[in-house]
């Protein structure tokens, strides 16, 4: 028999949830209607919403760099992402697979590298950088940005429990060594791929460090960058406009969270557990 | 039959070689050119000569010892770090608790996880922008809300108080962060042997006791796991303080970050001095790392290997004795 449960717990519990849920977003509530106010009621408080100045996102989108950060935004995130999954996987599964000397020293130096907090190492990358030519281009913005030592990480814990069966019959049906993994591995880890696809979109279009750092042309600025410009950048704009441009950046992100939430609870938990 | 054998070193190499070669340029080479910046005197964006300084310590003696920013930074970044772990890993657990809970069975769980989450993916320079607009000054939200509640008579210009512009900073780390350390703690608790709830339910345990006796001492390794992922967040921690108040009111949220990137590519790119600052922080980052995996070692693991030894170490005396 199961002991019952108080009713107050029944009560209370959901009650305190929901009211923590309510205050988190509030901040977000309030930032989507106080984009649609006037530029003199932007700060009154007012819960409800009560006007609907659409234009604000026009303005917002026109009278800025907006339109252009958020391509280059997206053409960087896009590109990072799809070659840091071709190559995080093959590096992956050879660390997981094939068994080759100095195997442990890399994955060990691997997982070291995420000890190290970014800022450490953004000046000398910089340095790097430039003196390759890349800084101030797409190339710069791109480049560094594709290896992370997390993504490998989780391939290679991905591989390792994957199973060898298939692998083998591919192998004695006369495919290659990289034909199996192109043919057979990398198509059927989807369930990793779908999930780091989205952390590293994201993680890509939130990312403001970088940019700031190897972009000075204003062709070449991000969301992030354009956004910031937008408020301390030496003209004024209304409050009410910057807010209505802090929203379109967001739009994407929340897209793609709605979109995909489940993949994305999912690509934590592995990442936390492993 | 025989099997071909399969040349696993050849392909090993061929598909870790664009992941070694960018780690090298983009992770070990940038490493260890910090650490030589560091004793150098190079600065500006002129390339000039470098030469090591008479004095190789001179840069990180200067930032020890006289630099106030430099130490304030450091100090500002642990304490925002605190005040922002803190209420997250209490908030996480409280609602892990509350989510896992096979009696209450929480309805509309998907739901809530997905809004509480949803600060994370948010991108920083929105949520500079929300809060900026929030706390302003006379008029604003949060102003108003204080003043209809009867906390305050006149209206308070957070982001020109240091107290409560580091608080805020704070609580914006706080509120971005906590829904992942809860997804993390619940998938924790998911993989922890359900028979031990159940032999905790069958001794007739309360959900605080099965909470605090079964579900907590088994968290430990995720715990800390948190921890550590927390603290190296913690200790890179530049987009909030530079997009929202851009280290100020007078260096009142300046972290480390922040101040690294103002030596190195503000004003008179002191790059010397951003690498010595560089490496006091990888020191810092090390020493808490090791510390914080000394903790996390199995103690269990390494007790049972010690007896093993012990054991084995008797028996070859015994056989030598025999």
């Amino acid at each position: 028999m199961r002991p019952t449960v108080r009713t107050s717990n029944r009560i209370v519990l959901p009650t305190v949830g929901l009211i923590l849920g309510v205050c988190m977003v509030f901040p977000i509530y309030m930032m989507i209607i106080s984009s649609l106010r006037s530029e003199t009621t932007v700060f009154d408080f007012q819960l409800l919403p009560i006007e609907f100045h659409f234009s604000n996102f026009q303005e917002a989108w026109s009278g800025s760099g907006l339109p252009r950060s958020i391509v280059n935004s997206l053409f960087i995130s896009v590109t990072v992402t799809v070659v840091a999954m071709i190559f995080h996987a093959m590096s992956g599964y050879a660390l997981a697979r094939l068994h080759f000397p100095g195997r442990k020293l890399i994955f060990a130096w691997m997982l070291s590298t995420l000890m190290v907090p970014f800022s450490i190492i953004m000046l000398p990358l910089y340095l790097i950088t430039k003196d390759l030519g890349m800084a101030n281009s797409y190339w710069g913005l791109i480049v560094p940005s594709i290896f992370n030592a997390y993504g490998i990480f989780l391939f290679r814990q991905f591989y390792r429990d994957f199973p060898k069966e298939l692998e083998e019959a591919a192998y004695m049906e006369g495919l290659s060594l990289a034909g199996t993994f192109f043919r057979i591995a990398f198509p059927l880890s989807v369930p990793i791929i779908v999930p780091l696809t989205i952390g590293f979109f994201l993680a890509n279009w939130n990312s403001y460090l970088w940019p700031l750092i190897i972009t000075q042309d204003e062709k070449l600025w991000v969301i992030q960058l354009a956004l910031a410009h937008l408020v301390g950048g030496g003209y004024y704009t209304p409050w009410n406009v910057v807010l209505a441009a802090a929203v379109i950046a967001a739009i994407p992100t929340f897209i793609l969270f709605f979109l995909a939430q489940r993949y994305l609870v999912e690509g934590i938990k592995m990442s936390g557990i492993k | 039959m025989r099997r071909k054998t399969v040349n696993y070193s050849k392909y090993g190499y061929i598909f870790s070689l664009p992941f070694i070669l960018a780690f090298l340029i983009f992770s070990l080479y940038p490493i260890l050119y910090t650490a030589v910046i560091g004793f150098t005197d190079m600065k500006g964006i002129i390339p000039k000569p470098v030469h090591i300084l008479d004095n190789p310590f001179e840069n990180f003696r200067e930032l020890i010892v006289n630099n106030v920013s430099f130490r304030q930074s450091l100090s500002n970044t642990f304490l925002i770090w605190i005040l922002n772990f803190i209420p997250q890993i209490a908030l996480a657990l409280l609602l892990t608790a509350w989510f896992t809970n096979q009696r209450l069975k929480v309805r509309g769980q998907g739901a809530f996880k997905v809004l509480l989450y949803m600060p994370n993916i948010i991108t920083a320079s929105t949520i500079a922008v929300l809060f900026n607009a929030l706390f302003s000054y006379p008029v604003g939200p949060m102003n108003s809300i204080l003043h209809e509640l009867g906390f305050i008579d006149n209206p308070v210009n957070f982001l020109q108080d240091k107290t409560t512009a580091r608080g805020i900073v704070a609580f914006i780390q706080f509120w971005m962060w906590y829904g992942n350390t809860m997804i993390v703690l619940i998938a924790g608790v998911l993989g922890i042997n359900p028979a031990l709830f159940e032999a905790a339910s069958i001794d007739g345990a309360n959900g605080y006791q099965t909470f605090f006796r079964i579900t907590l001492p088994s968290l430990r390794p995720i715990l800390l796991f948190s921890l550590t992922t927390s603290l190296i967040g913690g200790l890179q921690m530049f987009d909030i303080p530079q997009l929202f108040l851009g280290g100020g009111p007078d260096n009142g949220t300046l972290t480390t970050s922040v101040f690294i990137y103002g030596q190195a590519f503000k004003g008179s790119y002191l790059y010397n001095r951003a690498a010595a600052a560089s490496m006091i922080l990888f020191v810092i980052a090390a020493v808490l790392s090791a510390v914080l995996f000394y903790i996390m070692r199995d103690r269990d693991a390494a007790k049972l290997k010690k007896e093993e030894k012990r054991i084995k170490k008797a028996a070859k005396l015994a056989s030598k004795g025999a």
